[in-house]
């Protein structure tokens, strides 16, 4: 067996640097979300407004990258900030605001996820067979070039035959880019298990995005001589 | 040629690579693991290529989930969420531009026997403020302004009485002016014996 030199090899080298996503974000200025919630249990409105114009846009980014339908994500994020009001009384300080927010969004999306699919079976393995668009044809603005919109919808159509677990692990990673960690409190599971989740995921998510291009002849132009036989051993 | 070991002294084999590829790409590997991974892309041009597949993937996805069309967009929920908290009547509102208070979460309804005191304080200074006070009992009428004091007149039927303001006085006068001239008892059901006052 030739091995390739490291060299060569090495030009192929991949960055494993993960993507930034737009994460937790910088500290607002101002009151932190904590004042903001004990201001706003102390009866304050206007505390509350703020709380809910600082941290709204991420949740209508996380419910509509879980849901595909821009006006069920506005309001399911609603929802999710009168859910924040409801329960105020009962926020627990040791732990961030956004957090909370994060599980009541992807809560809420995936129990409308699964309304959606009444048929289906909760089983990870069968809901990864499961073949549904939920996409929004009309979600898509004309200004956005064709190939771009392509990819979208391709991108989309992927997500979309991820069984709800792994679709929010992979979102609040890949879209947010909170830790495992973090993660793992919002969805409330152990760090393995998202991480698990996380790389059956991604790998879910290949193996669709691979079949959607099994035929793209730019894809198949990429792909280097010999791309297709199987792996050997170094 | 350099090849990375393991603790275990083995090389790790394209497969166990390629299972990895999905959290190395994401930089969700560490310790060994990301190690082993590193050390076999750089002898194994077809893991190494996997890898960039894998990684392409990837990148499709975040783009995707991170363009400006996907973005929240729209305006703000805030004006949605009041609407659906004063509804709900967790919130009241707002008497005095900027002085929006809601009600505290779980002390619904605490001071709400408060009320109809408020009411029949705010009443009864409205009337002293029109003088209908003294003028409705002029059997007081010696006593101090500062310190009116009102009797009700005896009712037929008890219960407990409310103010009325003196126009709807009159409005009730030839009422019961058209009740006497046709002989009807003042305390029967239906009609106004209490002038002045009305049953709450």
């Amino acid at each position: 067996m030739v091995h390739p030199r490291p060299r060569d090899a090495g030009q192929s080298t991949v960055s494993e640097t993960p993507l930034q996503g737009p994460g937790p974000g910088a500290a607002p200025s101002g009151p932190s979300d904590h004042d903001l919630i004990r201001r706003a249990q102390q009866g304050e409105e206007r505390a509350f407004e703020e709380l809910v114009k600082r941290h709204e846009e991420r949740a209508i980014r996380v419910a509509l990258a879980l849901i595909a339908s821009r006006e069920d994500a506005r309001d399911l994020a609603q929802e999710a900030f009168l859910r924040v009001f409801r329960n105020l009384e009962r926020f627990d300080f040791q732990h961030e605001f956004t957090t909370w927010l994060y599980r009541i969004v992807t809560n809420l999306a995936i129990d409308l996820l699964r309304k959606r699919r009444p048929a289906m079976s909760t089983s990870a393995e069968e809901e990864e067979e499961a073949d549904l668009d939920l996409a929004d044809p009309e979600g898509a603005p004309p200004s956005r070039s064709l190939e771009q919109m392509e990819t979208a919808e391709r991108v989309r159509a992927c997500i979309d035959r991820l069984a709800p677990h792994f679709r929010s692990v992979m979102i609040l990673r890949e879209l947010e880019g909170l830790p495992c960690t973090e993660i793992a409190r919002i969805v409330g599971a152990t760090h393995v298990t998202v991480r698990w989740r996380l790389h059956r995921g991604r790998k879910l998510f290949l193996e669709e995005w691979e079949r959607m291009h099994a035929g793209d002849p730019e894809e198949i132009a990429r792909r280097p001589e010999g791309a297709n036989t199987p792996p050997e051993d170094p | 040629m350099s090849t990375y070991r393991t603790s275990s002294g083995e090389t790790p084999a394209c497969g166990e690579t390629q299972e990895k590829l999905p959290l190395f790409v994401g930089g969700d590997l560490d310790g060994e693991s990301l190690a082993s991974v590193r050390a076999h892309l750089e002898v194994c041009r077809a893991c190494a290529e996997r890898a960039r597949t894998v990684q392409r993937a990837r990148e499709a996805l975040v783009r995707a989930l991170r363009s400006p069309e996907e973005g929240p967009g729209g305006s703000s929920l805030w004006p949605g969420v009041r609407a659906a908290l004063l509804a709900e009547g967790r919130i009241q509102p707002a008497a005095v531009p900027g002085a929006e208070r809601f009600a505290r979460t779980g002390n619904r309804g605490r001071l709400r026997w408060l009320a109809p005191l408020a009411a029949a304080a705010a009443l009864i200074a409205l009337l002293q403020g029109t003088g209908w006070l003294e003028r409705a009992a002029p059997e007081k009428a010696l006593t101090p302004k500062s310190t009116p004091q009102v009797a009700a007149p005896a009712n037929p039927r008890g219960g407990t009485l409310q103010r009325i303001a003196p126009q709807e006085v009159e409005a009730l006068v030839p009422f019961q002016a058209r009740r006497q001239e046709l002989g009807t008892p003042n305390w029967l059901p239906g009609t106004v014996s209490t002038a002045g006052f009305r049953r709450r």
